[in-house]
């Protein structure tokens, strides 16, 4: 019997105790020889295994072998850190693997076991799932060879996750790891939570931070050593996350007067870029040490010149404190009042106006140098505080306010159409397209456009060149169920009906429309179902697709219908009843004289219904549409808000007769409530593109969701844009909830359908305001993001627009006496007084002057002042 | 900046004489320490960040060129989708330049920590060396080892340059309108900047004149250096309303010298896979005249086509398109600012890029094995496990789309797939055939 059939059998046995009595005890020809049948056994065992992994017993009688017998320290590392002979760690820890690891190992020679540890310890990755397990064994084998610690950056994350820190004065790493803790890689981000683990952590009774504090209180670490380490790491930089920890640690050690001024130049430097948490921190020890007199005048203006250009308010205002109290006491008028002329073209008009009056304060202690940088700086300031800087400093150059840059909103740029499809070819192109892409509405109808083009030009061609891509569409049941949604297969029902007619197909298709007209679904999602249940019926039969746009908005150009209506007559088709009307639906409001001269020598009864339409102004009559929002929110019994319909209700009201067709159009009632998601209305308003408040009327009930997902809202808002046609309070509401929406695109969406309609002239402004202040009245809207989109709109140059909406929403929003403010008020109050200022605008705002004269220190009363200043000015 | 100084040397690497073992590129002085501290910590900060799917990262090694009156340090963001490029132009170097050539240098944790410390008027002494780097400052010294560059950015040397060699300046601010505009970015979305008045205002649809800024916060290593900024430039092609992404530059002018990003039309893509090398890559024609070419490229600032072309007593079209096929293998790269090319020298074999490129690899797979298949004229249909993908040409040229998945995701904006680089490469062996 040799020694591998000793150590096989204790091992199939699922043994360690054995196995690790019959490895310490082999020769080394005996070691060799189980070492070499140790990877062959694995395979084996492997093999034999469900799923091929290794029966969790086996896992420690063959890591003990392997640890016992294998010869090189590098094959040996291999072994232990084998991806199927991984320990986990409630196991490890349940039988105390690591104490067998270091005696089986306790005759092999010292160097040997160091250098398995250290290999093991190169292979901990700051993220890894092994991490405890290839620690703690790394750890076990460098310390029973009395080795130094490695020096791998994972083996230091290691400690820190692993090591107890109510311990480490006993730990055996502390002298070795202690000084790497500030240079390893990933340190920072495992020791984040240090504090929030001694909340859910049973075994944790202290914080790194306390522990490495007391220790070095009690004199066992080097204190300055730990200080050094934590600014040297500020140095390098890294999120505010990676250096939460050496914040804490720093401010644990909390260094004193003298320790700080050591220090202060490296302070002054963390000064302009360091993450914020940093910055505050090294503004503290900058003061500290001036405080001892131990800052010079060129870093005492570097930190301030520093200070004053930190995007973060509360450290700007903090260090203008700062510079105020000091500037007298240390004889620094002059560096401080240059350095706080950086502030007088701050966002915050707060700031502005605290920069303004420390500049007077030291006015009579500058010289005049520096008085001509206050002169140069306030040039750009408003009225009220450049007059303040001129009393103190003399006459301020450039007295013209600037005039807001830029000046107006951008011109809106009409989306153009991608050219029709030109070839067969690019026909099955795009046909196949198609189906990988996502529908978009343009390319659908681009595509449609296209196959009824050709399908009468070529039928024999279009069949064929369609015919290789045809083969998995879906069997004709699946394609008639009126039940299928109104966006998806419109291609597949076309193409279908020309590349394999099934007997009786059209017939079917009349049927299921009368169906599909009684089921249910929002009036356009029927209006666009019956379209497509005709569209089968069409393909071949006539020339052209009447509705095919010809603009981004979805008109289509009065002479291009007219010529399509000509091709109809010659080739004696007759229309389909709903691409007519949706045709008669694109026609723009536009007069357009020569389409409708040549209307009128049309024949058929479409042409002559076409010729009566582009005869006089106008086209279809604009119906009324109403819209009420809710004013107060549901509330339960104990005064919670209820997300409980209906938010709303929208009516549209015909005014003059309308054909029988779009009877469901002109004349709809919705209660809106917060669950009826149709899947999408970015292209609902290219179906009613002359009639944007119709569509806006009828897009509204689907707009406002519950859980605030992004279902194209802002899309939805700019298609409306892009739409002609009078816009009312339907359109603002869309407009105002997309504003105010949860996700950036939508927002950013809405900005840009803001900014279209103020440029054509069309943004109903005061509704929009109304609709932002009753939405948020009922909870469906935070006016926080609302004024993140405003004033993205105002700086685009739409300044009197955004003003005309804030005057608007305010009167709703300023709270009662005793109530609270909705969040994000203050802001919007400032971006009022902001485009107040640059409209010049003088109007009343009801509730302003009673919010503005209550009193007290909240920043809502403050800013309604300065705006009741701005507006009651001369 | 107050007579602040900035001593840089650089030694080791290939030089205008050939690869030798320890020149000196330059030795001397930056008069402006502070911001050339700053911005070197920004090109590592690009170096060592994903931006796409972020996740720690050990990268941190930027490229650099002595190109006699300038020095350009250029690293990668690691997950390919960042060009960072500081050029420091001859105003803020007070020295002697040595020898013209490239190298790579690492800018690790103490290396940061002395650069972080440089402010005010103190001075920074850095030697880059072909094994090492050295950096002294007023707290001493440190020495930092080079370690190898990652393949990847080769292939997005080559992919920049030949992307951006086409880019117009869209909009340029200055001062405090670029703190401005910098500052107000947020989040991650896609966006399109558009010039409004002094500034530049960001929406959602492309329009004429706009610059793509995919993910504003690959820009946000710009924000320590804003306050030694004098103006933000961007550059792009030229976009329309139905314009798809498109890669940006986006150019922060400081004392003397430039900090530049190029941004990837899309988060999640690299330069690397961009394929605009591939058509230059699919051809030999241009492959002699960039032999020609390359030898006489002597490290200069701006290579001149004009001169290049009397050298090489080629003519001015095909020196041109000789440049286009070098900067294919990163031997020239591109300066938006100064709409020229620059010559550099990769520490790589620059031949490695065709190799590299696993979608030509695949189309010469396919050719092989004989899956192409001519049809009609311009028409081929290449077989796949996949199944048949049909490759149309329009006309003569090399316009071809395909009826693959991958096509009709990027409609060629990623340059051409595998099958239409096959289709191509049997084409022109066709073609040439006719010709003998």
């Amino acid at each position: 019997m040799t020694a591998w059939d000793d150590v096989r059998a204790a091992i199939d046995a699922k043994d360690p105790g054995r196995v690790m009595a019959l490895v310490t005890k082999l020769d080394d020809a005996g070691r060799r020889e189980v070492a070499d049948a140790l990877p062959g056994r694995l395979r084996e065992l492997r093999a034999k295994a469900e799923w091929n992994v290794l029966e969790r017993g086996f896992v420690e009688p063959l890591l003990l072998a392997g640890a016992g017998t294998i010869g090189g320290a590098a094959a040996a590392a291999n072994w232990l850190c084998r991806r199927e002979l991984e320990m986990w760690a409630w196991r490890r820890r349940h039988t105390g693997f690591d104490r067998d690891l270091a005696k089986v190992t306790a005759a092999r020679p010292a160097e040997w076991r160091a250098d398995v540890g250290r290999r093991i310890a190169d292979r901990i990755r700051v993220a890894d799932d092994r991490r405890e397990s290839l620690w703690r064994m790394a750890a076990t084998l460098t310390l029973s060879a009395g080795a130094e610690a490695p020096a791998s950056d994972g083996f230091v994350v290691g400690w820190t996750v692993l090591a107890d820190p109510s311990g480490l004065a006993d730990d055996p790493f502390l002298d070795a790891l202690v000084p790497r803790l500030f240079d390893a890689d990933g340190v920072g981000g495992a020791l984040a939570d240090d504090e929030a683990r001694l909340r859910w952590d049973r075994d944790r009774k202290s914080t790194w931070a306390e522990a490495l504090a007391g220790l070095a209180a009690a004199g066992r670490l080097d204190r300055a050593a730990l200080i050094d380490g934590c600014v040297s790491r500020f140095l390098r930089g890294g999120s505010p996350h990676d250096l939460r920890f050496f914040v804490r640690l720093h401010d644990r050690l909390d260094p004193a007067g003298d320790e700080a001024a050591a220090r202060v130049r490296d302070h002054v430097r963390l000064l302009p870029s360091a993450p914020s948490t940093v910055a505050d921190l090294a503004l503290r020890q900058v003061r500290r040490a001036d405080d001892l007199g131990r800052l010079d005048a060129g870093l005492f203006a570097e930190a301030a010149d520093a200070l004053a250009f930190r995007p973060e308010k509360k450290l700007v205002r903090t260090a203008l404190a700062w510079l105020d109290r000091t500037a007298r006491k240390r004889d620094r008028a002059d560096a401080t009042v240059r350095a706080i002329t950086a502030v007088f073209v701050a966002e915050a008009l707060d700031l502005r106006e605290r920069a303004v009056k420390i500049a007077v304060k030291h006015a009579g202690r500058v010289d005049d140098a520096t008085r001509e940088t206050v002169r140069d700086a306030a040039a750009g300031l408003p009225a009220d505080l450049r007059a303040a800087i001129a009393a103190a400093y003399g006459e301020v150059d450039g007295g013209a306010e600037p005039a807001p840059v830029p000046s107006g909103p951008p011109p809106f740029v009409p989306r153009a159409l991608p050219a029709p499809i030109a070839s067969l070819t690019e026909l099955a192109e795009v046909f196949a397209a198609q189906r990988y892409t996502m529908f978009r509405w343009v390319e659908t109808e681009r595509f449609l456009a296209g196959l009824v083009e050709f399908a009468f030009a070529d039928p024999s061609g279009t069949r064929e060149a369609l015919r290789p891509l045809a083969d998995s569409l879906r069997g004709a049941d699946g394609v008639l169920h009126p039940a299928t949604d109104a966006r998806r297969f419109w291609a597949d029902h076309a193409v279908r009906a020309l590349v394999e007619p099934a007997p009786g197909l059209i017939t079917k298709v009349r049927d299921q429309l009368r169906h599909a007209a009684r089921t249910g679904g929002p009036p356009l999602q029927r209006f666009l179902i019956r379209r497509k249940h005709e569209l089968p019926a069409l393909v071949g039969r006539v020339p052209a697709l009447l509705a095919a746009p010809t603009e981004g908005s979805g008109h289509i150009a009065p002479m291009a219908l007219v010529e399509r209506i000509e091709r109809y007559e010659a080739a004696g088709a007759d229309p389909g009843r709903a691409d007519f009307v949706q045709a008669l639906l694109r026609l723009p409001r536009d007069e357009d004289t020569d389409a409708a001269v040549r209307a009128k020598r049309l024949t058929s009864k479409a042409g002559r219904t076409l010729a009566l339409a582009l005869a006089g102004p106008g086209g279809l009559p604009d119906p009324t549409v109403e819209c009420g929002l809710v004013d107060e929110p549901l509330r339960t019994g104990t005064g919670r808000p209820l997300n409980l319909p209906p938010v709303g209700m929208v009516t549209v009201t015909s005014t003059r007769d309308v054909p029988s067709d779009l009877a469901d159009l002109w004349e709809h009632t919705a209660k809106f409530t917060s669950r009826q998601n149709p899947g999408g209305t970015e292209s609902w308003p290219a179906l009613l593109p002359s009639h944007r408040e119709v569509a806006a009327a009828h897009v509204l009930p689907h707009q406002i969701d519950e859980y605030e997902y992004a279902s194209g809202q802002g899309a939805t808002a700019l298609a409306l844009a892009a739409a002609d046609g009078p816009a009312g309070a339907a359109t603002a509401t869309v407009l105002a909830y997309a504003l105010g929406h949860k996700d950036a695109r939508e927002r950013a969406d809405a900005v840009e359908a803001f900014l279209a309609l103020s440029a054509r002239g069309g943004l109903p402004a005061a509704e929009t305001g109304t609709a932002v202040g009753a939405l948020t009245r009922i909870d469906r809207l935070k006016p926080n993001r609302a004024v993140r989109s405003l004033s993205e709109a105002a700086d685009a140059g739409a300044h009197a627009d955004v003003w005309r909406v804030i005057a608007a929403a305010l009167p709703a929003l300023l709270p009662e006496p005793g109530t609270r403010a909705p969040s994000g008020l203050p802001d919007l109050v400032a971006l009022g007084t902001r485009t107040a200022e640059l409209v010049r605008a003088r109007d009343a705002v009801p509730g302003l002057a009673e919010a503005a004269a209550r009193g007290g220190s909240s920043r809502l009363v403050a800013e309604a002042a300065r705006l009741h200043r701005v507006l009651t000015g001369p | 900046m107050d007579g602040g100084l900035l001593g840089l040397s650089t030694s080791g690497g290939t030089t205008g004489s050939g690869p030798r073992a320890h020149p000196h590129f330059f030795s001397g002085v930056l008069t402006q320490a502070a911001p050339a501290a700053a911005a070197l910590i920004g090109l590592a900060d690009v170096a060592q960040t994903r931006y796409h799917q972020p996740r720690p990262t050990g990268f941190r090694d930027p490229v650099v060129t002595c190109n006699g009156d300038r020095l350009r340090l250029e690293s990668f963001s690691a997950c390919g989708g960042v060009y960072a490029r500081l050029d420091v132009l001859e105003a803020a170097m007070d020295g002697e330049v040595h020898e013209r050539g490239t190298t790579n240098v690492d800018v690790n944790g103490p290396l940061r920590e002395a650069l972080a410390r440089v402010g005010g008027s103190d001075p920074l002494h850095l030697a880059v060396g072909e094994e090492e780097l050295a950096v002294t400052t007023l707290d001493g010294a440190v020495v930092e080892k080079k370690v190898p560059l990652p393949d990847r950015w080769l292939r997005g040397f080559a992919e920049v340059q030949v992307i951006t060699a086409g880019f117009d300046p869209r909009a340029e601010l200055t001062g405090h309108d670029a703190v401005r505009f910098l500052r107000s970015l947020r989040g991650r979305n896609h966006m399109w900047a558009v010039p409004a008045g002094r500034t530049l205002r960001l929406a959602p649809r492309p329009a004429p004149g706009a610059v793509c800024l995919a993910g504003a916060d690959r820009l946000r290593t710009m924000l320590p250096l804003l306050r030694f900024a004098r103006a933000l430039r961007a550059y792009g092609p030229s976009v329309t309303t139905g314009s798809g992404p498109t890669a940006s530059v986006w150019e922060l002018e400081l004392p003397g010298m430039r900090y530049v990003l190029t941004l990837s039309p899309e988060r999640s893509r690299g330069f690397s896979g961009e394929g605009a090398v591939l058509d230059a890559l699919a051809t030999d024609e241009a492959a002699g005249d960039a032999d020609l070419v390359g030898a006489l490229l002597a490290f200069e600032p701006r290579v001149e086509p004009d001169l290049l072309a009397e050298r090489s007593g080629l003519p001015l079209d095909r020196t041109k398109a000789a440049l286009v096929q070098l900067g294919t293998s990163g031997r020239v790269g591109f300066d938006t600012a100064e709409a020229a090319f620059f010559h550099r020298e990769l520490p790589y074999d620059p031949s490695r890029v065709a190799a590299l490129n696993p979608r030509l690899r695949s189309a010469q797979a396919l050719v092989e094995d004989g899956s192409v298949r001519f049809t009609g004229d311009g028409v081929a249909v290449v077989t796949t496990d996949g199944g048949e993908r049909h490759v149309r040409f329009d006309g003569d040229g090399d316009a071809a789309s395909c009826t693959c998945p991958w096509w009709y995701d990027h409609r060629g904006e990623r340059g051409p797939c595998k099958h239409v680089l096959a289709a191509r490469i049997v084409r022109r062996g066709a073609s040439a055939e006719a010709v003998r």
